[in-house]
């Protein structure tokens, strides 16, 4: 205890000397900054169009020169189907709410770039750029896809100078494609602007096009944003409120500014309503809660705000302190699609106008996306090539933080057109469940973890991203212990905060905090797509008897008198199998009938392995990893055997239970006569 | 003779023929026993001697049922959680709702076409009691009727079919499509779950409609002994065209009678903690009391709207004392 609110304390010393927390003040510089943004825009919702002027600016903060800068063209994956994007979503079986034979014109959306050119500055004179511009597709080869753009420089920006280009653009806003677009009067409005890729420390642009089941990287900086939309329309933006500046046409102009982020997002409708919080707590910087929600859920605020304060409490005490002192949440409208979305200071969560509490959401959804305040605003990886580390890490901690917060929830179902939630109070869900465990283990080979994330199979991509991730996190936890793994995920929270950390970054981290190398592990779940299945083959517990000769009296004599004795002794013989290629080291634990209890750890590496044992009693039962550390293992119910299986009365029970609802049905068939 | 008087005396008729209820109810085992057995099969063979049977006792282990759902085959593959309490009544009543009845996985339907075939067997004998109280009754009678009628009733159940299916593809289906265009930009889910929800009140008023014409048609077959069932399902339609108050007023009784036997068991049906036999025992009994009552209402319904039927057509057969006064209007 007096260990943990040390820590607390050097913390709070450390971000009061690099952060101004109250509203309205920009922090400290404490990120690299060095891709900064003055942007304007209007939106028009009766045409859904956004017109835009950005200014970059830009440093190069690596030891290479570059003669290009890279953009990502969010909004171009759904120009047309032959994108890369929807190319990629079409591999889904599961086919989307909306098809796209079902879009109509105004509903795809695209950005076109109407003007390039640099500002004059430093070393830089001005240069209109606007027809040397060219698309790239450099992870496909895709020559339709116009996701990202290279701006050709007249000459190479040197380490540590600066440039400033100027963007003019405008776009057309999608009927909601991966949570950016309008439903009605609703827009919101992410990925939304050019946005320059990151120029590595190697000297190479890494700037991906934009794949179906993969988000984004970009580096920290400044941004500036004049919004205007109608009068009396609600924004909602990343950062803070400078201002509102009312317009002669009927508009107004809303100026936001937020510094030591990577990206920016903004809502807008004439519905939201405004709800605000102030979160305090002993040890942790206060946040200012704005919550923009739908009359409608007028009567969920309370259950929103107490999410968030959830999240930033146990993040901010587990890991480290939120430190903008603010944060924007947005409770979207019905069916717009841009819910569960983090983005720098604002985050989209989700709720439906019945939601009983206690059923998991909108709580789950909203610690997930206020975590991500942390698990990608804060520390900033790469989403292209390692979702994991901000998905996976952030499902872990939010699927913790609920079970802290809430306990666990209970099973609801939704029918009727996932309108009437229907639930079952006595059915928990773990956290394991939470997680995802299923969805892992339909896909556990669908790819191996250490490939680039935007390479993963759209389909199951999350499987492996949040679940497996989730999953193995927790086998850390429950093999390291909680105070470990907390340890772990608060140094490299500390270390990557506004960096851009790599999966070695985190497995370098975890071995140094924990005290041992754990090379082997990561080699296991990540670098490889190896499953994990332990089992108990066979189980076997006879008095013991010998048959045949033994030795007696320096003779061999027929064994007739050392027959077995009902009494005992016992000989116990039990074969443990590992049924798949993962390996893990694994306990086992023999449970014998007199209540002595073996501990055996296995290596877990030979297919299979006996254990015999001599006893005065039975066994009663075997558990292969007792305490269900190897959370990847894909089939629990394996793992443990009685000597006498006993079935019969939960079969006989939940059958019965089967039986009525059958009878229900064949009863509700009548109906039809 | 008033609807409240056909409502009450159909309730007596049910109630004094107990064996009808017996023959729906042995249906019922009968079909769903060895499906159950199967299941319980399946659900033990995936236990075993694992541990988690201690789970499965005190609830409903979700992490288990994940690796079971991944494994199971055949019937056992539709255990599932909604089996539990009030949501298998929900359950059903959205395929209903939704025309997925017809839907179901391929042994369910199986079963069910099963248990239709046995009712529509049973329903001419039923009927024929229904409509002749006062005559001596026997097992041969029921059956003999129900053979009588039998094919008569299975053309009949085949329109029946047709009809419900007709609903769904030609007006529902289209209307809930209708609704998800026309509110493709509606912000609030309230708006449109009023719609749905419209949808979906006009859906049960179509089923509940061809119901009642289906049952008036069954009634006539049996009390006047039609052979067309084409013929059969006009008289029962015009039935209901002559007297719409009172076959309305009926029906919305007999289904007010449903909806409170779904309600009951729905508050009290036992949840997953069953750790013992006793405790077992009681669930089952609680759930197949249940499914008498479903059954009981269901011959209600018959028994409530023949009287109605024959007090009206003032057909010579009508035995009941009461229905001998109060003519319709
Ligand atoms: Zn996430």
């Amino acid at each position: 205890m007096v260990v943990r609110c040390a820590v607390h304390l050097a913390r709070l010393i450390l971000w009061l000397g690099v952060v101004l927390p109250a509203a309205g003040q920009q922090a400290v510089e404490i990120s690299s900054r060095n891709a900064n943004y003055t942007i304007q825009v209007r939106l028009h919702p009766e045409t859904k169009m956004l017109e835009g002027m950005e200014v970059l600016e830009w440093r190069n903060t690596t030891r290479f020169s570059t003669s290009e800068l890279w953009f990502h063209l969010y909004w171009n994956a759904w120009r047309n189907s032959r994108s890369t994007w929807l190319r990629e979503d079409a591999l889904r079986t599961e086919p989307r709410a909306d098809s796209l034979q079902q879009r109509r014109p105004e509903d795809w959306g695209y950005v076109q770039i109407e003007a390039v050119r640099v500002l004059p500055g430093g070393a830089f004179g001005a240069a209109e750029l606007t027809q040397q511009v060219r698309y790239e597709s450099p992870d496909d080869a895709n020559p339709e896809d116009r996701t990202v753009l290279v701006v050709p420089l007249p000459r190479p920006v040197g380490p540590g100078e600066t440039i400033r280009v100027e963007l003019v653009w405008k776009s057309k806003i999608p009927r909601t494609f991966a949570r950016t677009g309008f439903r009605g009067n609703y827009f919101f409005l992410a990925h939304w602007f050019p946005k320059l890729g990151v120029f590595e420390p190697d000297g190479t642009w890494n700037n991906h096009q934009f794949h179906a089941a993969t988000e984004f990287y970009a580096d920290y900086g400044l941004y500036d944003v004049q919004i205007t939309v109608p009068r009396g329309w609600l924004v909602g933006a990343t950062g803070v409120a400078l201002g509102v500046t009312e317009n002669p046409d009927g508009t107004a102009t809303h100026r936001y500014q937020q510094a030591d982020v990577h990206d920016f997002a903004w809502t807008t409708s004439p519905d939201f309503r405004e709800a605000r919080r102030r979160f305090e707590r002993s040890g942790l910087p206060a946040v200012d809660i704005r919550l923009l929600y739908q009359p409608e859920h007028a009567g969920q605020i309370e259950r929103h705000f107490r999410a968030v304060e959830a999240a930033l409490e146990h993040y901010g005490l587990w890991f480290g302190p939120y430190p903008y002192g603010h944060v924007t949440v947005i409770d979207p409208a019905y069916e717009s699609g841009s819910g569960g979305m983090e983005y720098p200071t604002l985050f989209t969560c989700g709720t439906r106008y019945w939601a009983p509490f206690g059923g998991g959401q909108p709580e789950g959804v909203t610690i997930h996306e206020a975590g991500h305040q942390f698990w990608y605003g804060l520390v900033g990886n790469n989403e292209f090539e390692h979702a994991w580390i901000d998905e996976g890490l952030n499902t872990f901690s939010e699927e913790r933080v609920a079970e802290v917060a809430y306990g666990q929830w209970f099973f609801v179902r939704r029918f009727f057109r996932e309108f009437v939630p229907v639930w079952l109070r006595d059915v928990r869900r773990s956290r394991l469940h939470g997680m995802g465990l299923d969805r892992y283990r339909a896909a556990a080979r669908s790819d191996v973890p250490a490939t680039p994330t935007y390479r993963y199979h759209p389909e199951t991509a999350s499987a492996i991203t949040y679940s497996k991730t989730a999953l193995w996190l927790t086998t850390l936890e429950r093999m390291l212990g909680w105070e470990t793994l907390q340890r772990i995920l608060a140094t490299f929270f500390e270390r990557y905060r506004f960096r851009h950390p790599k999966p070695e970054d985190f497995f370098r981290t975890a071995s140094e905090v924990a005290g041992q190398d754990l090379t082997w592990f990561f080699d296991q779940v990540f670098y490889r797509a190896a499953v994990f299945d332990y089992a108990v083959q066979s189980v076997a517990s006879e008095p013991v008897r010998t048959l045949g000769y033994v030795e007696r009296n320096g003779t061999l004599a027929l064994a007739g008198e050392e027959s077995a004795r009902e009494e005992g002794p016992y000989e116990t013989r039990v074969v443990v199998r590992r049924l798949q290629d993962g390996i893990l080291p694994v306990e086992v634990l023999f449970v014998f009938e007199d209540g002595e209890r073996i501990r055996e750890s296995w290596d877990g590496r030979a297919l299979w392995k006996l254990y015999t044992f001599t006893r005065p009693a039975r066994l009663e039962y075997v558990v292969i990893d007792p305490e269900r550390k190897i959370v990847l293992d894909t089939h629990y119910t394996n793992n443990s055997r009685r000597l006498q299986p006993r079935p019969q009365f939960v079969a006989t029970k939940w059958a019965a239970k089967w039986m009525v609802w059958l009878q229900d049905f064949l009863h509700t068939l009548t109906f039809l006569f | 003779m008033s609807v409240w008087r056909s409502f009450l005396f159909g309730l007596g008729r049910v109630l004094k023929t107990p064996s009808l209820l017996c023959w729906v109810y042995l249906a019922s085992l009968a079909v769903a026993l060895p499906l159950a057995m199967v299941v319980r099969g399946g659900i033990a063979a995936h236990v075993g001697g694992s541990l988690v049977e201690q789970n499965l006792r005190t609830g409903l282990d979700l992490d288990w049922y994940g690796e079971f759902a991944e494994e199971a085959s055949g019937v056992a593959a539709t255990f599932g959680p909604e089996v539990i309490g009030h949501m298998a009544l929900v359950q059903n009543l959205e395929r209903l709702l939704d025309g997925k009845l017809l839907a179901a996985h391929r042994t369910l339907l199986a079963a069910g076409g099963l248990y239709l075939l046995f009712w529509t067997f049973l329903v001419g004998g039923i009927l024929d009691r229904f409509a002749h109280p006062g005559e001596p009754h026997s097992r041969a009678r029921l059956f003999g009727h129900s053979g009588e009628f039998f094919w008569r009733m299975f053309r009949l159940l085949i329109l029946s079919v047709l009809f419900y299916l007709a609903i769904f593809r030609f007006v529902a289906n289209p209307l809930h499509e209708f609704v998800e265009q026309a509110t493709r930009d509606v912000t609030v889910e309230r708006t449109v779950l009023l719609w749905t929800a419209l949808v979906y009140l006009l859906t049960g008023l179509l089923l509940a409609g061809v119901s009642m014409a289906f049952d008036y048609a069954k009634i006539a077959v049996v009390v006047e002994r039609r052979r067309s069932a084409v013929l059969a399902l006009l008289r029962g339609l015009g039935f209901i065209a002559r007297h719409p108050g009172h076959t309305c007023g009926l029906y919305l009784l007999l289904l007010t009678a449903a909806a409170v036997v779904m309600f009951f068991y729905g508050a009290i049906a036992p949840g997953s903690g069953q750790s013992n036999w006793a405790t077992v025992l009681v669930a089952f009994v609680i759930g197949q009391a249940y499914v008498l009552a479903r059954i009981l209402v269901k011959l209600w319904f018959l028994a409530s709207q023949a009287i109605l039927f024959q007090a009206a057509a003032n057909h010579p057969d009508r035995t009941a004392p009461a229905a001998a006064s109060a003519p319709l209007p």
